[in-house]
């Protein structure tokens, strides 16, 4: 049931990218909004796929490498949501669908199976953690591809003016979104490790991958609210946060040893 | 003077924020690509406490800027002031934190605890009444074997079920399993049994039937090298990982009499406390049951670390989400 869900997820989420692809970036016309129906059914899918998972392994489904990446797509999806209701912020559906297609296709070589859960990560706190990190997450993504498109797109003499600031300003603004899931992911994850090791900080490449992401952004939100940084600086410290988040959420795992070798 | 109201003027700049973050951030990302040995050198270094101390003068003087300008940003001041209580935490943590290694078997009783490379008195005595490790499964409910015929280069992996037969596709190679124990033990006579119920030395034995023999063999998921092979042919691996479910020691604080004063569990995620000393479950050890390694930890910063997370955590959602929870975006709707 699951890989059907998950092929679902990526049929719809791909036909919504090529509706985008075809369409006009600028404007928002018909295929656009077939195209962001479409995305929104394979949010369902992923959904349904979350909680059908959650049924059958009888724990959160948030504890490999299949589970961490289902969720991430699945909080992309949340975030546009967010952003589309409340602000009509449609422009970043297509970064959206590029994305989650990308995490789709991974997806399906990775292994599905259920695993029991190591002593260490049967807590509560990991409900908190988890998700507050990968709301996080997902919306320094959608930053970073903005941010991104930003860089590419000013050094294009064509590009107008007001679809420049709308990219540099809606990153700014979903860096400011994330930043305080961040926060809560990093500390509730570190009164975690108080309670199961012992101590709130032990220095361990996770720990200290995640805090240089952390002070990235603390960085960018200070130069931007304080400093004034803008365009070209703000969208590069975006683009190194994103490389941070990456290094921080995979690299890790497969470079360094450590305590969050299993996650 | 002049000097003096120049560092101040320094300490309370925006810019100085920025260039004291900027430095933390590239020393953090040398520090995650030294050896695992080198980088508590690093962070426990005198220059990198003396940075961590320069942002923190940094944070309050930024601070007291604010208060004296009646800043009216409550939610900014907020974050700054419980960064400077996690800062502040984490340096009682550095200077009173005792934490310490107890090793305990069944029965065992002690009154210290191995702090770096000597030992700490406690003040009280530690008794081990029980440990116990649970595992999810005690057998595999699917036996997974790899097998390798050589002759045909023919590489399969079976999953079966006790006293299941299966045929090996296009060869005359029926495999059976007839026998499993969890912890395999061979006595003097050389007799197998199961030393406990506990998978820590899990076993099967296979029957392999072909037209022309039979041959039995154990197969071990711990020792794959340990199997004796009559048939050279035919290579079969057994491997199961079982996962462990819950560890957890029963413990007892007891006085300089021997009296029982305080009783608790410990298990991972799940410390037991006494005056401010907490025990963590931290390991067991597969060839000894019967011993438990805890982690015993007391650290006074802990309260201010926690207190300034939650107050950082409280301060960054009313500063980024002023209205209805979220940020402002008016710019936005067309």
């Amino acid at each position: 049931m699951s890989n059907i869900l998950l092929v679902i997820a990526l049929v719809t989420c791909l036909i919504s990218l090529c509706l985008f692809i075809f369409g006009n970036t600028q404007k928002a016309g018909r295929r656009e909004k077939i195209g962001i129906i479409f995305y929104k059914a394979s949010i369902c899918a992923l959904t349904l796929l979350i909680v059908l998972r959650w049924l059958k392994a009888e724990r959160l489904p948030f504890a490999n490498m299949y589970e961490a990446l289902v969720l991430y797509a699945w909080a992309i999806g949340c975030v546009y949501l967010v952003f589309e209701y409340l602000y009509k912020a449609v422009l970043l559906a297509p970064f959206a669908a590029l994305i989650d297609t990308f995490l789709l296709v991974v997806l399906l070589f990775q292994d599905a199976t259920i695993k029991p859960l190591m002593p260490a990560l049967q807590s509560k706190w990991m409900a908190i953690h988890v998700t507050t990190y990968f709301i996080g997450y997902a919306a320094i993504t959608l930053a970073f591809m903005l941010s991104v498109s930003y860089l590419m797109l000013s050094r294009k003499k064509k590009t107008s003016l007001l679809f420049l600031n709308t990219l540099d300003n809606l990153s700014y603004q979903l860096i400011i979104f994330a930043f305080p899931f961040l926060t809560l992911g990093m500390t509730t994850g570190s009164m975690w490790a108080n309670f199961a090791w012992g101590s709130y900080w032990f220095w361990d490449p996770k720990e200290t991958c995640s805090l240089i992401t952390w002070l990235v952004y603390l960085v960018y939100l200070h130069g931007r609210l304080l400093l004034g940084w803008q365009r070209n600086i703000a969208n590069w410290l975006s683009t190194l946060g994103f490389v941070a988040t990456l290094f921080t959420f995979i690299g890790v795992n497969y470079i360094l040893p450590g305590l969050h070798s299993y996650a | 003077m002049r000097l003096l109201s120049h560092i101040i003027y320094w300490f309370a700049s925006a810019k100085t924020a920025v260039i004291l973050l900027s430095v933390i951030l590239i020393v953090c990302i040398i520090g995650v690509f030294l050896p695992e040995g080198i980088q508590p050198k690093l962070y426990y270094s005198v220059w990198f406490i003396l940075l961590i101390l320069s942002l923190a003068i940094n944070l309050i003087f930024c601070s007291i800027r604010r208060i004296i300008l009646k800043s009216k940003n409550i939610a900014s001041l907020l974050t700054h002031l419980s960064v400077i209580l996690i800062l502040l935490g984490a340096l009682i943590s550095y200077v009173w934190a005792i934490r310490g290694v107890l090793e305990l078997e069944e029965g065992q009783t002690k009154d210290r605890i191995l702090r770096g490379c000597s030992f700490y008195r406690l003040g009280f005595k530690v008794r081990l009444d029980d440990f116990s490790i649970a595992w999810y499964e005690q057998r595999p409910q699917l036996f997974e074997l790899d097998i390798r015929i050589k002759d045909i280069s023919l590489r399969k992996r079976l999953k079966l079920k006790e006293n299941q037969q299966i045929t090996i596709d296009n060869t005359n190679y029926k495999i059976q399993i007839i026998d499993y124990l969890p912890d395999f033990a061979r006595s003097e006579q050389g007799e197998v049994f199961s030393r406990s119920d506990m998978p820590r030395n899990p076993a099967v034995r296979i029957r392999i039937t072909t037209d022309q023999f039979t041959e039995e063999r154990w197969l071990f998921s711990n020792h794959p090298m340990m199997t004796k092979a009559k048939d050279e042919n035919i290579k079969i691996r057994f491997s199961w990982m079982p996962t462990v479910k819950e560890f957890r020691s029963s413990l007892s604080i007891l006085d300089e009499k021997g009296n029982i004063i305080a009783q608790g569990l410990t298990k991972v995620n799940a410390p037991f406390s006494y005056k401010g000393y907490n025990f963590y479950q931290s390991g067991y050890d597969l060839d000894n049951p019967y011993y438990s390694s805890l982690e015993v930890v007391r650290d006074p910063g802990v309260k201010f670390v926690f207190g300034g997370f939650i107050l950082l955590n409280i301060g960054l959602f009313i500063l980024f989400y002023p209205k209805m929870g979220l940020p402002n975006l008016k710019f936005f709707q067309r």
